[in-house]
């Protein structure tokens, strides 16, 4: 058996008892939530008058229903001031439709969480049973809080070293932050806002995030969502807009991994990653499927898999992807920067059926906190799987994809030529921020592939626009790849070689 | 010789007292304009200048809405004429103590002071309105709502100092204070506290009491005292019949 | 006779249409803000495409620069002669909250400025907006920061928060019919203008600290007639700044104030002085102070005043007038040839502005409720004061074991003179009288005056002090529970 069809079996075999174990939990949470009787936060002294500031009648609620036993604290259409709350178990926090949460812009109002060290304004930690639901919204007003604590920073009150003059992540708030929390359900809500990552959900099992909007663009660092070694998760019918990453898994801790997670028909906006493993990548990442996820006008890449501090990346399935006007499709790096002796694995991917659309142009241009023009010069950069020596990026199956390229290098202002010397001259960069664009100019403008292992592109199309002075693909340092049925198309390219290897073995083209 | 160690004692005590940081409530973004809960702001400021090993907070005229606060050792609040500490009338804005509710709350200090010509006040109608409507959704439990925050509640304070505040429209007692020691209220203004069985000083075990210059015109009793408390002096205190209220 | 009169009617009117006419057609050609990429969506800074427009009209000979519904954001625009803004209904010129939107290297900064500017106005049905508090607290902001310096006197800035409209040595300047909403201090000054109305005006300013309604400052020939004011400081002001200049033929006719302060007052900068003030038909409602102050602590010279159907309802206190002697530097002010008549008034017990946002300060206590006050100076007393047709009711209540103040002589010596104090009814605490207190003073005539306390007070209704002359005609005092008491108290007067 070929060493491709045996890593797809196994990950077809995966996917199967994810999708079972999954299934599961779905029901549990279901059926967990439907239990308890409902409350009306009126009833507690809360006001939906956009001035009140309902922060302490807001938990006397929420407590009050944890301790009869669980429920739903229902928010009737209004408009309600709090600043951060505490969820506990059993109790679901339900905005109707007309409801909106406005996150106070008082830096004071929100609590430092002794447990995650973060502030947010919704917290749950260690609860069980709990979730946010509703057709309401959550609008942190991150902008002003944000601008808030920037200035309670200058006057001295609050210490920071104001990293690109902007106060650190954990000082400002979150929407959500929930952790080690099991049952959870998202449902339907509206987030926006945040001052500074929106929803994380930290080593949390049984999460269901279901037809929520997010709209997470008013101060840096806005992620869309963040599962940081969770288990059994499923995000779903979603929509995200947000100024950093969209789908964010991370892995904060060395000893967890995110594991079981499904994605499914969720539509990505944003100024850096739609979908991203990483940056913090220590645990690692385990049985992810990843459905039918749309991408647009998305700064950086629409995949970026980083195991960059020692992560494990196995058993992974992205099967349907169509990424309109973003500036890179794939991006898989295995790094070595906080890892600390722990070896960083990236194997049994399959990414298949993929229509992407990359543009000359800066691809979310015109959207409130745009990401930032890096050094040039560089030309348009192909998608890569770059590990590193000594950690190669192992059994990748690329199939069904079709990529077009605006193509239309220009050397005179970028060049990275063909002979060794100038392949060689690509840095490794371990210990570099991972990012798509990091080494300036490749000297492809398909796919360029390092260090790596049982490499398999099936059915691939690379199309360019214009003529570039590149190759679509170059295989450098890798060990058993094979093209099968890939095309290229490229104006005026003549008899030009589209797939160049470069210290490669067993390399096959069919 | 002596003499002159003395003095140069307390002189050098008087500058020690009066280098005592003043922190203007404005550097902490507290808003003067009556409708901002500044509960967390006042809070943080409070917290902020214990820190830094005690001082004194400053407010200037302007109406300071705020919940529930907890004091801290060393720290002085003080208001300025036309200051005005306005307590929430939203019971959650008062956080548990046991058995006690409080606008500002003392719990194990030392050296606190509520100095100046401003005033502490809450808003009975408004808060007795609030409260009974939560009464009759018959959720929080009775007793939740039946304790009614004090303007100013100490528990085994000493060296306590409140001077020259009017105290007005509390909610139930103006000021409440169990098993402190040397507590020291003069030139103090309590009125219009509408409240019957209400005491507008009451006293727990409380030893080495000094009562100065204080006129209370308030339903209820004006001094509550138990058996364990000590009052070792009282002049000028007087209800507005002008007959001394002890 | 008839007939000279119609034919001069006629004539006039004629005159006017004529005037009216020959005005139109130079000046009032109409530019729509949009000509000048003056957009309304209320987030893009329009300061420069408005001072443009401004700039562009006024060069042209003048004309109307409209802004129909929608927010303009701005800072500082400064007016230059022939320029009307009209701000159709709707149109709201919203002030930036950015405090480097505004020209504080200005003395005063103003979101609406002008100096030296000749025939320019603001009409219309639409709305100036400040948004004092926001651009305050902005100050604040970048005064903790150490960027701008500031004495924070009160803990509140001290300088360059701006006006909603500040003119300085403009002429000929009409203000009609808008909304001033929300400033950061004063809302609108108009310093040595001449020829001034501002007519039907609506203000309401409880933004921020010393938000006064309008203040006249060394104007000559103004008019403030049919206007509403709703101001956390005095409502209706007015200043004298510099000696040499003063107030002068100044009418304020058909008005309603609210405040947390005064509703009608003269000073406290009073330098220069006031000269034939007419104050005809004015309200004052929930108000914290005096319904009419006039003070003159500066040096000041205050002269032929005339108050008629002034109606004071729920405020704190009645009429205070006073001469200090403040910032006077040698100078000693002066008042007098001052009329007021039909005069009525209700002051309340409980707080008269409870509920407003900045409220007034409450004051250090004890102290009864205060009488109308007039004090002048042992060596300048006030003189020539008329009161005719005077009802005021006061709650009485007047409590001695709370605050005491005797009527021997030497209990009124006791009362201080407080020449250099800030000039407020309260300012002497406790005096002696509930209905009014007189001291320093010379030719006091009350005729028909009604004094109520509606509940028994341990003062009596009226207190004179060092007065030279005075004469009582149909004086009645009503005090409740009270049938033999006597009501006045002369010390050191004839």
């Amino acid at each position: 058996m070929k060493p491709d069809m045996r890593f797809r079996r196994l990950q077809l075999l995966n996917d199967k008892i994810i999708m079972k174990r999954l299934l599961l939990i779905l029901v549990s949470i279901l059926t967990t939530s439907v239990y308890g009787k409902d409350y009306f936060v009126q009833d507690f002294g809360v006001y939906g008058d956009h001035v009140t500031l309902n922060t302490r009648s807001i938990q006397t609620a929420i407590d009050f229903v944890s301790k009869q036993g669980g429920g739903r604290l229902i928010f009737s259409p209004g408009n309600y001031v709090t600043g951060s709350v505490y969820i506990k178990a059993n109790v679901t926090l339900h905005l109707e439709a007309g409801a909106t949460i406005w996150g106070s812009t008082n830096p004071y109002d929100y609590i430092m969480d002794s447990t995650v060290k973060w502030k947010a304004l919704i917290f749950a930690i260690k609860q069980d049973n709990i979730g946010i639901t509703g057709a309401g919204i959550i609008d942190g007003r991150g902008f002003t809080t944000a601008i808030n604590t920037l200035n309670l920073a200058h006057r001295g009150l609050i210490e920071d070293e104001m990293k690109y003059d902007r106060v650190r992540e954990w000082k400002r708030p979150e929407n959500i932050y929930f952790r080690e929390c099991r049952n959870i359900k998202i449902e339907g809500i509206t987030l926006k806002n945040p001052a500074s990552w929106n929803q994380t959900y930290d080593q949390c099992q049984n999460l269901l995030v279901d037809n929520i909007t997010v709209d997470s663009k008013s101060y840096w660092n806005n992620d869309g969502i963040d599962i940081v070694d969770c288990k059994d998760v499923i995000i779903r019918n979603s929509y995200f807009d947000a100024a950093d990453d969209v789908l964010c898994l991370k892995s904060h801790d060395a000893t967890k991994l995110c594991e079981n997670i499904l994605i499914e028909n969720c539509v990505a906006r944003s100024s850096a990653n739609g979908l991203k493993f990483g940056t913090v990548s220590r645990g690692g990442f385990k049985n992810v499927t990843v459905k039918n996820l749309t991408v647009i006008d998305t700064y950086r890449s629409a995949i970026t898999f980083a195991a960059v501090d020692g992560a494990v990346i196995e058993n992974i399935l992205v099967d349907g992807v169509r990424s309109i006007n973003t500036g890179n499709v794939i991006f898989l790096r295995i790094g070595d920067r906080w890892g600390k002796g722990k070896k960083p694995v990236m194997k049994n991917i399959t990414i298949k059926n993929v229509y992407a659309e990359v543009p000359l142009q800066k691809p979310d241009k015109g959207y409130d906190y745009e990401g930032p023009v890096e050094d040039l010069p560089r030309n348009i950069s192909p998608s890569s799987i770059i590990g590193l020596p000594g950690y190669n990026i192992e059994n990748v199956l690329l199939e069904n994809i079709e990529i077009v390229y605006p193509g239309g290098s220009d050397s005179f202002y970028a060049y990275r030529g063909l002979t060794a010397a100038e392949l060689d001259s690509i840095p490794e960069m371990p210990t570099a921020y991972p990012e798509f664009s990091q080494f300036k100019e490749l000297p492809a403008w398909g796919f360029y592939v390092r260090h790596a292992k049982n490499i398999t592109f099936k059915n691939v199309t690379f199309r360019a626009n214009k003529p570039d002075y590149r190759p679509a693909i170059v295989s450098d340092k890798v060990d058993n790849i094979e093209f099968i049925n890939v095309k290229t198309e490229e104006p005026e390219a003549g008899n030009k070689q589209q797939i160049f290897f470069y210290k490669s073995n067993n390399t096959s083209i069919k | 010789m002596k003499g002159i160690r003395l003095s140069l004692f307390i002189a050098i005590f008087t500058i020690t007292i009066c280098q005592a940081q003043e922190y203007k409530a404005s550097l902490f973004g507290c808003m003067s304009d009556g409708i901002t809960n500044n509960t967390t702001s006042i809070q943080a400021a409070i917290d902020y200048i214990a820190e830094k090993g005690g001082g004194k907070l400053s407010f200037y005229v302007g109406r300071y809405l705020t919940g529930g606060l907890v004091l801290k050792s060393n720290v002085t609040i003080e208001l300025h004429e036309g200051a005005i500490l306005v307590a929430s009338s939203n019971i959650n804005d008062y956080i548990l103590y046991e058995n006690e509710r409080a606008l500002l709350f003392g719990n194990n200090l030392r050296n606190v002071s509520i100095i100046g010509k401003g005033v502490i006040e809450a808003n009975p109608k408004q808060y007795f309105l609030t409260t009974n409507a939560l009464k009759g959704k018959q959720q929080l439990q009775a007793d939740y709502l039946a304790l009614t925050p004090s303007l100013l509640t100490m528990i085994n304070c000493s060296n306590v100092k409140v001077e020259g505040i009017i105290f007005q429209k509390s909610l139930q007692n103006a000021q409440k204070y169990i098993s402190c020691n040397q507590i020291d209220l003069s030139n103090q203004i309590i009125r219009n506290n509408t409240i019957e069985n209400s005491g507008s000083v009451v006293f727990q075990n409380t030893k080495s009491i000094t009562l100065k210059n204080i006129f209370i015109d308030a339903k209820g009793q004006p001094i509550i005292k138990d058996q364990n408390s000590e009052i070792i002096m009282v002049e000028n205190c007087i209800n507005p019949k002008g007959k001394p209220v002890l | 006779m008839v007939m000279n009169t119609k034919r001069y009617i006629i004539s006039a009117l004629a005159l006017l249409l004529i005037n009216f006419h020959i005005k139109a057609g130079t000046t009032d050609t109409i530019y729509n803000a949009s000509l000048f990429g003056i957009k309304s969506n209320g987030t893009t800074l329009n300061t420069t495409s408005i001072q443009k427009a401004v700039d562009y009209i006024s060069e042209k000979g003048g004309g109307t620069l409209r802004f129909y519904v929608g927010r303009y954001l701005t800072g500082t625009i400064e007016l230059k002669s022939n320029v009307t803004i009209l701000l159709e209904e709707g149109a709201i010129l919203l002030g930036s909250t950015n405090i480097y939107d505004y020209n504080i290297k200005e003395p005063i900064p103003g979101l609406v400025y002008a100096k030296g500017a000749e025939n320019i106005a603001i009409r219309g049905k639409g709305v100036i907006d400040g948004q004092g508090r926001e651009v305050a607290y902005n100050l604040v902001d970048q005064i903790h920061k150490g960027v701008i310096e500031d004495p924070m006197k009160y803990d509140r800035p001290d300088n360059k928060r701006p006006h909603c409209i500040y003119f300085r040595e403009c002429k000929g300047v009409n203000i009609y019919g808008i909304i001033i909403k929300n400033s950061a201090t004063w809302v609108q000054t108009y310093d040595q203008c001449e020829n001034v109305v501002v007519d039907s005006i609506t203000v309401i300013s409880t933004a921020f600290w010393n938000n006064d309604g309008i203040d006249i400052v060394d104007c000559k020939n103004f008019k403030l007639l049919n206007s509403y004011i709703d101001a956390a400081d005095d409502a209706i002001c007015l200043k004298s700044h510099d000696k040499t200049k003063r107030n002068e033929n100044v009418e304020i006719r058909n008005n309603v104030a609210r405040s947390s302060a005064n509703g009608i007052k003269f000073g406290t900068v009073s330098a220069g002085g006031y000269k034939n003030i007419r104050i005809i038909n004015n309200k004052v409602y929930n108000t914290l102070r005096s319904a009419l102050t006039i003070a003159t602590p500066d040096g000041g010279i205050i002269e032929d005043i005339f108050v008629d159907s002034l109606y004071a309802y729920h405020t704190g206190n009645p009429i205070y007038l006073r001469i200090g002697a403040r910032w006077n530097n040698e100078r000693i002010g002066s008042m007098k040839n001052i009329t007021i008549q039909n005069f009525y008034a209700e002051i309340t017990e409980e707080k008269p502005d409870a509920g407003y946002e900045i409220e007034g300060p409450v004051e250090d206590n004890p102290r009864n409720i205060s009488p109308s006050g007039i004090v002048g100076l042992k060596n300048m007393l006030i003189e020539n004061m008329k009161l005719k047709n005077i009802e005021i009711s006061y709650p009485g209540n007047g409590n001695p074991n709370y605050a005491y103040r005797g009527t021997s002589a030497k209990a009124l010596s006791e009362i201080p003179e407080m020449e250099t104090a800030y000039p407020e009814f309260s300012q002497f605490k406790e005096l002696p009288a509930w209905g009014f207190f007189i001291k320093n003073a010379r030719n006091i005539s009350f005729e028909n005056v009604k004094l109520i306390a509606r509940n028994k007070d341990y003062r009596t209704a009226i207190v004179m002090d060092n007065v030279n002359g005075y004469s009582f005609k149909n004086l009645q005092i009503k005090e409740a529970g009270v049938k033999k008491k006597k009501q006045m108290i002369k010390n050191n007067s004839k």
